[in-house]
């Protein structure tokens, strides 16, 4: 026991022990993603500061300080890049995770409280995505934000999402807030909580197998690696500013995909509705003692993620991109 | 430590853990009373309306079946020409995107969601079931189309 471990219990010796453990596949395919998953926290908080540096939530200004970030502040263009595909591997990877935890049934005891830690680091993802696709203000963001206050306004929290009667500076600094402060803050709570209860639980024993240490190890640099390949080869462009004036055949972001369809056909009450309806029933998924129901919500979460694909790739294909769904030309 | 040694403790244990309750309670709502005035911070005062006008082109330049769009103050407006001079609110009444003229079909179309509106504004198809907003409009007698909200 070193200085350190004498005054936390944690010594370099169970530190070592602990990552020499060799992991079944079963435990080591949630270490990888897990990794991969505090990796890109913390590259998205890194990025995410040194965004802000630069950024400005005002509706006027937004759009040019994300611009100037990109052409006049030095590598800014990568720093953006980072943040975006970062963004995107979050939410495939958590989903991943989650859907992993659904599918197995490790939902129930001793798991739940696990589960319900991870439905509420899934909800703060999508909060996160909703707020930062918004805050550079550019057609698809200025999009997002009509929609988002549409729908605060169907629940009557118009006044309380935008700040005011419309969609504009107030809002877009609660989004700014939102974004960098309050839902990062409870997100890294939760981290903390979920990342404390996996430590709790020692993997079983097995014989044959890799080390935690090469699943951890191996998964960040695999993660790092694709995130700055991602980020260099592919950089993240940025829209043009947001003309109330024109529609420019913005879509939202993929993971919102299934909403932006349902919006077609429900008004936006129904929308807000099912969504805390799927969000209530993922919280209560562990407290469902009867098969059957589970069963049921299986069924319809394999029924929900199919129809969302499809509809992604209706509006992602080629003749959705040059057509909306009205067999008009789009406007481009 | 030794409780059970005298008698006195039982009420004294009873003491201790009303004591206790008030303190919780007290933190409680103080830790509440903390927190009262976040709603008031959250919902400033109403925005000021205030009445904007602004010239859309001259009466000519909008024959039938044709149309522009202007900011109205900080309002986006369409103006089309249907045999009758009409403005509105550009922003769909269903997620608030700017609507498209269709000048062959003398109809709105919004392209967010797919919602259609008569040239009136009356809502003909798609997921908007409010019409959009008119604005006054009024031709000068130098043959300027004036929209004010």
């Amino acid at each position: 026991m070193g200085w350190f471990g004498e005054r936390t219990g944690v010594s370099a010796a169970s530190v070592r022990e602990r990552m020499a453990r060799r992991l079944a596949p079963s435990s080591a395919v949630p270490v990888v993603t897990g990794t991969a998953l505090v990796v890109l926290v913390l590259t998205q908080a890194v990025s995410g500061s040194l965004l802000a540096m630069y950024y400005k939530p005002a509706w006027d200004r937004a759009h040019a300080s994300v611009e100037s970030i990109l052409a006049a502040i030095p590598l800014g263009w990568l720093v953006r890049s980072v943040h975006l595909w970062g963004a995107h591997l979050i939410l495939v990877l958590s989903l991943a995770h989650l859907l992993r935890t659904f599918w197995r049934g490790e939902y129930r005891a001793p798991g739940d409280l696990r589960w319900i830690v991870k439905v509420l680091l899934l909800a703060i993802a999508a909060g996160l995505a909703i707020t930062g696709q918004v805050l550079p203000l550019d057609a698809e963001g200025h999009g997002g934000a009509l929609v988002a206050g549409s729908m605060s306004r169907a629940v009557g929290a118009g006044r309380l999402v935008q700040g005011g009667d419309e969609p504009g500076d107030f809002m877009l600094g609660r989004f700014f807030a939102a974004h960098v402060l309050w839902l990062p803050a409870a997100g890294l709570a939760l981290l903390a909580g979920h990342l404390a209860l996996v430590a709790r639980r020692a993997p079983a024993e097995v014989q044959a197998g890799p080390t935690t240490l090469e699943c951890v190890g191996l998964s960040g640099l695999a993660t790092l690696a694709v995130l700055a390949l991602l980020a260099v080869f592919a950089p993240a462009g940025l829209g043009p500013a947001a003309n109330p004036l024109e529609f420019k055949d913005e879509k939202p972001l993929w993971f919102f995909l299934p909403a932006y369809q349902s919006l077609k056909f429900l008004p936006p009450l129904a929308v807000v509705a099912g969504g805390a309806v799927f969000f209530a029933g993922a919280l209560a998924l562990p407290f469902v003692a009867k098969r059957w129901i589970r069963v049921a919500g299986a069924v319809a979460l394999s029924v929900a993620l199919l129809l969302g694909t499809a509809g992604a790739l209706s509006n992602r294909t080629i003749a959705g991109m040059h057509f909306n769904n009205h067999g008009l030309p789009a406007s481009r | 430590m030794a409780a059970s040694c005298y008698h006195a403790a039982v009420p004294d244990e009873t003491r201790r853990s009303f004591l206790d309750a008030v303190l919780w309670t007290s933190l409680a709502a103080t830790a509440g009373a903390c927190l009262a005035p976040v709603p008031f911070y959250l919902l400033p005062p109403a925005d000021a309306r205030t009445r904007s006008r602004a010239v859309a082109r001259k009466r000519d330049a909008l024959p039938v079946g044709s149309h522009c769009t202007l900011m109205v103050g900080s309002t986006g407006a369409i103006v089309v020409n249907d045999g009758t001079i009409r403005a509105f609110d550009i922003r769909c009444t269903h997620t608030q995107a700017p609507v498209t003229w269709d000048g062959k079909a003398m109809r709105f179309v919004c392209r967010m969601h797919g919602a259609v509106f008569a040239s009136t504004g009356e809502p003909l198809s798609g997921p908007a079931k409010a019409p959009l907003k008119p604005l006054s409009v009024e031709v000068t007698s130098g043959g300027d189309v004036v929209v004010s909200d």
